[in-house]
C-alpha cells in the first residue's frame, strides 16, 4: 500500500500546490515529511526480509499492474527523495511562479512510480509524464536556445519511445502478458528465439534514449547544459536513472549482459572524449553523465551480485554529486556572469565561499577520492568485476575523469568576497554531507563484509594513482585542441543515430545466443 | 550537393534495414488462433462491462489512465504558460453569418448531447470520457465561431475554468486513490457491478468516465482559448 | 496462469497491417531526418506514431473478430481488448507531447521568422550568451 500512495500523494500535493499557491512551502515541508514516513516503513519491511509487492486494485498478477517495493526501487526512491528535498531548499527563495513547483512535484512522483513498477505499459506512460515535464522545466525561463533543446529532446524521446511501444507489441503478441515478474519466468524457455532478440533491442534501445547512453542520448549535452541549474541538478541526477532502472529491470528478464556491456563502454569512454574538449563547464558536466553512465551500465552487465550492489551504489552516489556540481556551477555561474571556463576563472573571486566549498566536495567525489562517495561506490563495482577488459576500461574512464576535472582547479582554490544564502547552504551541506558520509551511510543496503573489503589498500592506492596519472596526463595535454565531430548532435543525424544503435544491440543480442 | 546526396543515401538505407529487419523478425512459431487470452476470458465477469476495453482501461489499468490524465493536464498547463498573456487582450467580436448562427442552434446541443451520451453509456457502448470531452468542446467552439468569443468569455472566465479543472483532477485522484491504494474498498464498490449491459452496471465506471469526460472537456477549452487568445481572433 | 505458452495471435490479417505499419515508420523517420521544414517534422513525428499505434491495434486482432464489445448471450470472436486499451493511452499522450512541440515551434518561428531549422541553427550560433533574451 505506500507503495502506490508514494506517488500518487505527490500527485496530490502537486495539484494543490497549485490550487493554494500561498502555502506552497507549507505543503512542500509536507510533502517531504510524509514521503520521508511512507520510506522508512518500506525500507523497513526490506530489512526485514519481506519486501512489499502489490497488484494494484487487488487484480490478479499478469492481468493489474504490479509494484515491488525491491533493493533496486528503493535506491531509486530514496535518491529521488533525497534529491527534491536538496531541489526544494535550493529555490527556498527563488521567485518562481507555482507552476513549477507543480512540474517539480509531479516528476517526483512520477521517479517514485517508475522506481517500483514492474509493468511494460505503466513505464512507458510513466517515462512519457517525465519527459513531459522536463521538457517543461527545461524550457520554463524560454531561452531561444533553451526552447530548441528542449525541442530536440522532445523528438528524439517521442521517437525511442514509438521504438519502445513496437517492442512492448512485440512481446505481448507473444507472450499475452506485460508484467516483467511474468515475463521472466515466461521466457525462460523461449531464450534462442529470434523474436526475442528483437523485442529486446526494441525495448533496449527505446530505455536508452531515456538512460543517458551515448549513441541514443544525444539531446543530452544540450538540454542539460541549457536549462537553470536547479532543473540540470534533477535532470542529472535523478531523471537519468529512471531510464537505468528500467533497463536494470529488463536485464533480468531479456540476456541483455552484452549489450549492456559494450553500451556502457562506448558511452563511458566517448563521454569521456567530448567532455576533454568542452570548455562550457554546464556541457562538461552532462558530457559527464553520459560517460558516468557508463559505469552503471557495465556493473549490471557483468551480472554478480557484488557487481550490481557496486552500480547501485555508483547510481546514488553519481546522483548526488552530480547534482551537487550543477547547483555549485549554477550559482558560481551566476556570480561568475558566465559558465564558461574562462569567465569562471577571470571573476573567480566572485564566487562565494560556501559554494566553493561544496564545489570541491562534489569534484573530489566524482574523481574518487577515498574515502567519499565516488570512489566507495567504485571500489565495490571493481571488486564484482571478474574480467581484465572490464577492468582496464573502468580505469581508463576514471584517468579521463580525472583529467577533464583537472581543467577546474583555478576556480577551487582562491579567496572569496561573498556568501551564499542560508537556504542554498542547506542544500548543499545535505548533498555534501551525503557524499563525506557515504560509507557509513551505505551500510544500510550493503552488508558490511563487502564495504569493509572497499576501503582496503589495493582500492586506495589504485584511487591515487589514478587521480595521480589523471592529473600528469592533463598537463600533458593542456594545450592541444582537437576536432570531434559535433554534427552528431544536431537534429538531422540524431534520430539516425538511435537507429544505429538500435541495429548495435540486435546484431549484439543475436550473436549473444 | 554530393554531401546531400551521400546524407539521403545513408539515410535510406537505414531506415529501411529497419523496416525489413523488424517486419521479418517479429513473427514467431505456427500459432494456435482458438487460444484466448486472459483479458477476453475474464474481462465479462469481473468487471461487468460488456464494453471490454472500457472494462480494461477503467478497472484493471487504472493507475494507466490515471496518469494519461495526467499527462494531459501537463499538456493544457504547458499551452497556458506559454502563451498566455497577462493583460487580456481585446477579441474582435466576430460574429459569422446568418447561416452559421443558425446552424450553431442545433448543432451545439447536439454535441453536448452526444458528449453525455457517450460518457454515460461509455461502460456499454464504443465511446468513453476521453472522445466525450473532446465533443463537447467542439461544440462550445461552435458557439464561439458563431457569437465570438467575448459572449463565452462573459460565462465563463478563464480563472473558474481553471479552479474547475483543478479541482476535477483532484476529485479524480482523490476518487481512483481508494480503489488504487487500497485494494477492493467500500469505496471501489460503491456502484455494484450489476448485470452487464444495463445502465447501471460495470462498478465504478460510469463515475470515471462522466469525470474524464469534465476534465477533458475543460482542458481542451482552456487550449483553445489560449489559442484564440493569442492570434486574435478564432 | 499455468500452462500459458508464448505463442503468437493469429497470422495473415496481422501480417499486412505490421508490414504497412512499419513501412509507414520508416516513412516517418525519413521525413524527420531530411526534411528542414520545423512543422514538417512534427507532421512527420506524428506519421511514426500512427504507425506504432497501427502496428499495435493489429496484434489483438484474430481470424473473424469483431470489436471487443458484446452483450452475454451472443456469441461471436472478439478481438482481444488489451492493445486498444493501450492504444487509448498512447494517443493521448501522443497527442499531448505533438501539441506541446508546435507551441515551442510556434515560440520560436515567432522569434526568428524562419520555420527551416538549419537557418534556426545558424541564427542561435550567431548570438552569443548575452544577447539571450527570453522569448515573449
Amino acid at each position: 500500500m505506500p507503495l502506490i500512495l508514494l506517488p500518487l500523494v505527490r500527485f496530490v500535493f502537486a495539484i494543490l500546490t497549485i490550487s493554494f499557491a500561498k502555502a506552497r512551502k507549507a505543503f512542500a515541508i509536507l510533502s517531504h515529511v510524509v514521503d520521508a514516513a511512507l520510506l522508512g516503513h518500506l525500507l523497513m519491511l526490506l530489512v526485514r526480509g519481506a519486501p512489499t509487492s502489490i497488484t494494484i486494485g487487488g487484480a490478479p498478477i499478469g492481468i493489474g499492474i504490479s509494484m515491488i517495493g525491491d533493493q533496486i526501487g528503493l535506491t531509486f526512491a530514496v535518491l529521488a527523495w533525497v534529491l527534491s528535498v536538496a531541489i526544494t531548499s535550493y529555490t527556498w527563495k527563488d521567485r518562481l511562479r507555482p507552476y513549477f513547483f507543480l512540474l517539480l512535484n509531479l516528476l517526483i512522483g512520477a521517479c517514485y512510480a517508475l522506481s517500483f513498477t514492474t509493468d511494460l505499459f505503466t513505464t512507458f506512460l510513466l517515462l512519457d509524464l517525465s519527459t513531459l515535464v522536463s521538457f517543461l522545466l527545461v524550457g520554463y525561463q524560454r531561452r531561444p536556445r533553451q526552447i530548441w533543446a528542449s525541442l530536440h529532446y522532445m523528438i528524439l524521446s517521442s521517437l525511442g519511445m514509438s521504438v519502445f511501444l513496437i517492442g512492448i507489441g512485440v512481446v505481448y503478441s507473444h507472450c499475452g502478458c506485460l508484467d516483467l515478474v511474468v515475463l521472466e519466468s515466461l521466457l525462460s524457455e523461449s531464450l534462442g528465439e529470434p523474436w526475442l532478440h528483437l523485442a529486446g533491442a526494441l525495448l533496449v534501445a527505446g530505455l536508452a534514449v531515456k538512460a543517458g547512453v551515448f549513441t541514443f542520448s544525444l539531446w543530452l549535452p544540450s538540454a542539460h547544459a541549457r536549462a537553470m541549474p536547479a532543473v540540470s541538478a534533477l535532470l542529472s541526477g535523478l531523471v537519468i536513472k529512471m531510464g537505468v532502472v528500467g533497463l536494470l529491470r529488463l536485464g533480468f528478464v531479456f540476456p541483455i549482459d552484452l549489450p549492456l556491456i559494450v553500451l556502457g563502454a562506448i558511452t563511458g569512454i566517448l563521454g569521456i572524449v567530448y567532455a576533454l574538449n568542452s570548455y562550457d563547464i554546464k556541457r562538461l558536466l552532462a558530457f559527464h553523465t553520459l560517460s558516468q553512465i557508463g559505469y552503471i551500465l557495465i556493473g549490471f552487465g557483468a551480472h554478480t551480485e557484488v557487481a550490481r550492489l557496486g552500480a547501485l551504489s555508483y547510481e546514488v552516489a553519481h546522483g548526488l554529486f552530480k547534482a551537487l556540481l550543477f547547483l555549485t556551477i549554477g550559482e558560481a555561474a551566476s556570480h561568475a556572469g558566465g559558465s564558461n571556463l574562462k569567465t569562471l576563472i577571470e571573476n573567480r573571486q566572485q564566487i562565494p565561499h560556501g559554494t566553493r566549498i561544496a564545489l570541491m566536495i562534489a569534484v573530489l567525489g566524482i574523481i574518487g577520492l577515498p574515502p567519499l562517495a565516488g570512489f566507495d561506490a567504485k571500489a565495490i563495482l571493481e571488486d564484482g568485476l571478474a574480467s581484465v577488459p572490464l577492468h582496464l576500461i573502468v580505469l581508463l574512464i576514471s584517468i579521463g575523469t580525472v583529467m577533464s576535472f583537472a581543467k577546474l582547479t583555478p576556480v577551487l582554490f582562491s579567496r572569496s568576497t561573498c556568501k551564499t544564502t542560508r537556504s542554498r547552504i542547506l542544500s548543499y551541506a545535505w548533498l555534501g554531507g551525503g557524499i563525506v558520509l557515504f560509507w557509513p551511510l551505505s551500510l544500510l543496503l550493503v552488508s558490511p563484509g563487502i564495504n569493509l573489503h572497499a576501503l582496503t589498500a589495493p582500492h586506495i592506492a589504485e584511487a591515487f594513482v589514478v587521480i595521480a596519472l589523471g592529473a600528469a596526463l592533463y598537463l600533458l595535454i593542456r594545450k592541444k585542441r582537437f576536432q570531434l565531430p559535433l554534427e552528431i548532435f544536431r537534429l538531422e543525424t540524431s534520430p539516425l543515430m538511435i537507429l544505429l544503435g538500435f541495429f548495435l544491440v540486435y546484431g549484439l543480442l543475436a550473436i549473444g545466443r | 550537393m554530393k554531401r546531400h546526396r551521400v546524407r539521403i543515401i545513408a539515410a535510406t538505407g537505414i531506415v529501411l534495414a529497419f523496416a525489413i529487419l523488424v517486419s521479418i523478425m517479429h513473427l514467431g512459431n505456427a500459432p494456435d488462433p482458438s487460444d484466448s487470452t486472459r483479458y477476453l476470458s475474464r474481462a465479462l465477469e469481473e468487471t461487468g462491462a460488456s464494453n471490454r476495453v472500457a472494462g480494461v482501461y477503467l478497472n484493471y489499468r487504472l493507475l494507466d489512465t490515471l496518469l494519461e490524465v495526467l499527462v494531459f493536464s501537463v499538456a493544457v498547463l504547458g499551452v497556458r504558460h506559454y502563451l498566455q498573456q497577462s493583460e487580456g487582450m481585446e477579441l474582435p467580436d466576430l460574429s459569422e453569418s446568418e447561416v452559421v448562427r443558425t446552424a450553431v442552434v442545433f448543432l451545439s446541443p447536439l454535441a453536448l448531447l452526444l458528449c453525455a451520451f457517450f460518457a454515460i453509456l461509455g461502460h456499454i457502448s464504443p465511446g468513453g470520457g476521453f472522445a466525450a470531452g473532446v465533443i463537447a468542446a467542439s461544440g462550445l467552439l461552435y458557439v464561439a465561431i458563431a457569437h465570438g468569443m467575448g459572449a463565452i468569455e462573459a460565462q465563463l472566465n478563464p480563472g473558474r475554468m481553471a479552479r474547475t479543472e483543478e479541482t476535477i483532477l483532484l476529485a479524480l485522484l482523490i476518487f481512483a486513490l481508494s480503489p488504487i491504494a487500497f485494494g477492493k474498498l467500500p469505496l471501489s464498490d460503491l456502484l455494484a457491478k450489476g448485470t452487464p449491459g444495463r445502465l447501471l452496471s460495470g462498478g465504478s465506471i460510469l463515475v470515471y468516465n462522466i469525470l474524464i469526460a469534465l476534465k477533458v472537456f475543460v482542458g481542451a477549452w482552456a487550449v483553445i482559448a489560449v489559442f484564440a487568445q493569442h492570434r486574435g481572433e478564432l | 496462469m499455468g500452462g500459458y505458452r508464448c505463442i503468437r495471435a493469429t497470422p495473415g490479417g496481422t501480417l499486412v497491417a505490421a508490414v504497412i505499419a512499419f513501412i509507414l515508420f520508416g516513412i516517418g523517420v525519413l521525413a524527420l531526418v531530411l526534411r528542414r521544414d520545423l512543422v514538417i517534422k512534427l507532421l512527420a513525428l506524428g506519421l511514426v506514431n500512427a504507425a506504432t499505434i497501427l502496428f499495435l491495434v493489429s496484434i489483438g486482432d484474430r481470424p473473424g473478430a469483431k470489436a471487443p464489445i458484446q452483450l452475454p448471450g451472443e456469441v461471436a470472436i472478439l478481438a482481444d481488448p488489451l492493445p486498444h486499451a493501450l492504444v487509448l493511452s498512447a494517443i493521448v499522450v501522443n497527442f499531448a507531447i505533438l501539441a506541446l512541440a508546435l507551441v515551442f515551434v510556434m515560440i520560436l518561428v515567432e522569434r526568428y521568422h524562419t520555420t527551416d531549422s538549419t537557418r534556426i541553427e545558424q541564427e542561435m550560433d550567431r548570438e552569443t550568451d548575452e544577447e539571450e533574451t527570453p522569448c515573449l
